[in-house]
């Protein structure tokens, strides 16, 4: 098997992603899921780097703009998705090589392969995006461990043809980051005064319309700096102007303590996200074991089953129905 | 929603699809497995910090116990059940695909599971001599 091999499928959950950029050693940025596109998501997360797209691949889809095939390939890293799984990782990444922000460092990893690659034509920045060691195992890290080795042979079940892109801004213009497509798609030109985030809406709403009305199921993650990291700042802010004034009042006690809710809450959730990991990646075989061994033993195994048996049946009959 | 039933592997006559994840995360099973002497047998198995009745309830055991019955339903996890000790007639109805042999095979045998976790450990020592 050739060492491009091997990637795991993995969920597409904030918490998942923000480890998967951590461990892949860039900082200062994270991952948070939107439910909706409104403006008013966006209050407590800018600024917005990117945003990442996903949906149940159905079939090839024509751009929804012209396709970059000048120099600008020269600085906008965009990489030929080789391997399906790893459209995940390949569709982070992109925007983190692409991301000039301050608050972002790439670290060492990632620095490299932008310096290593950025002189490959697309295909070939797919290949060495993929063949990377250190990428495979950060991305394979954060999947759910398999129960015991399954034959490869096995069918893939439908769900495994989920397919992640990009939308960025990147000097001027946003951008559709696609795999699958021959080049970066341009969507135009972002004004100097405008947010990115009003032109890339109509766009995302356009896409959410078609996939919603074919019950293609999808998800829209932002990529964002990182929260404690900007809540940390306000507050350090807050604390020398108190400190410079001399006094304290009422209003800006209440900013402080907004603030330092908030660091709490992005910590609990990072603990959160650990957690998560730590059951995604433990071996639940002998726990399943032992437990249909307690539940023969006290007979209760047949009566669940005839249960579930009656559940499914029901929704079978929904089903026809529709 | 998920997946259209032709992708699926064609069932064993008999056989249902069975999810189990969503039959494991019952209260009935949540109770059992709470009780005193359980939570005991089941705790060396559980992810770090994690208790019987999160565990039971948390979607990436939903995930785990969902492709273990699947790959039940494949009649692939008789060389699996036998390596976890499980008695002949557990794997063998586990060859065949079909989990409701399964679980009367483990409820059958499991009448007489005094006589079977001494056999384990009848086998454990001798492995341990061998060695």
């Amino acid at each position: 098997m050739d060492s491009a091999g091997d990637w795991c499928l993995l969920e597409s959950d904030p918490g998942v992603f923000t480890q998967l950029i951590h461990k892949f050693g860039a900082k200062g940025v994270q991952v948070e899921e939107l439910w909706t596109i409104e403006d008013s998501m966006f209050e407590n997360l800018r600024p917005v780097h990117g945003l990442i797209f996903l949906f149940k691949y159905v079939n090839y889809e024509e751009p929804a703009g012209p396709i970059v095939s000048d120099d600008r390939l020269d600085k906008i890293f965009f990489a030929k998705q080789v391997i399906n799984n790893a459209c995940a990782t390949q569709a982070v990444i992109s925007l983190l090589l692409n991301c000039k922000h301050p608050d972002l460092e790439l670290g060492p990893e990632l620095t490299k392969l932008k310096e290593f690659s950025m002189t490959f034509d697309s295909r070939m920045r797919g290949l060495s995006l993929s063949n990377s060691q250190t990428i495979r195992s950060a991305h394979n890290s954060m999947a759910q461990q398999p129960l015991f080795e399954v034959d490869p042979k096995m069918p893939a079940k439908d769900e495994d043809a989920y397919h992640f892109i990009g939308y960025m801004p990147i000097d001027g213009r946003l951008y559709e980051l696609d795999g699958l497509q021959e080049g970066p798609i341009d969507h135009g030109a972002v004004a100097p005064e405008q947010d990115w985030l009003d032109v890339v809406r109509p766009i995302i709403m356009r896409r959410i319309n078609v996939y919603t009305e074919g019950e293609i199921h999808f998800n829209l993650m932002a990529l964002v700096s990182d929260r404690k990291m900007i809540y940390q700042r306000q507050l350090d802010t807050l604390l020398n102007e108190t400190q410079l004034l001399g006094m304290e009042t009422d209003a800006l006690d209440t900013e402080i303590a907004r603030l330092r809710m908030l660091i709490d809450y992005e910590e609990i959730k990072m603990a959160k996200y650990k957690q998560e990991l730590v059951r995604r990646r433990h071996n639940y075989m002998p726990f399943i074991i032992n437990l249909l061994q307690i539940l023969a033993k006290e007979k209760k195994l047949m009566p669940l089953l005839e249960k579930a048996k009656e559940r499914a049946t029901k929704r079978s009959h929904k089903k026809m129905k529709v | 929603p998920e997946g259209n039933g032709a992708s699926r592997t064609a069932p064993v006559a008999g056989a249902v699809n069975v999810d189990l994840g969503s039959v494991l995360s019952a209260s009935d099973v949540v109770s059992t497995a709470s009780a005193p002497e359980n939570a005991v047998r089941l705790a060396p198995h559980l992810p770090a910090q994690d208790d019987v009745r999160t565990t039971l309830l948390s979607p990436q055991f939903a995930q785990a116990a969902n492709q273990f019955s699947s790959a039940v339903g494949s009649g692939q996890m008789g060389p699996v059940m036998s390596q976890f000790g499980l008695p002949s007639e557990v794997s063998s109805a586990a060859n065949t695909g079909n989990i409701e042999a399964v679980f009367k095979a483990l409820e059958d045998t499991s009448s007489s599971s005094g006589t079977t976790t001494k056999e384990d450990d009848k086998k454990k020592d001798k492995s341990k001599d061998d060695q």
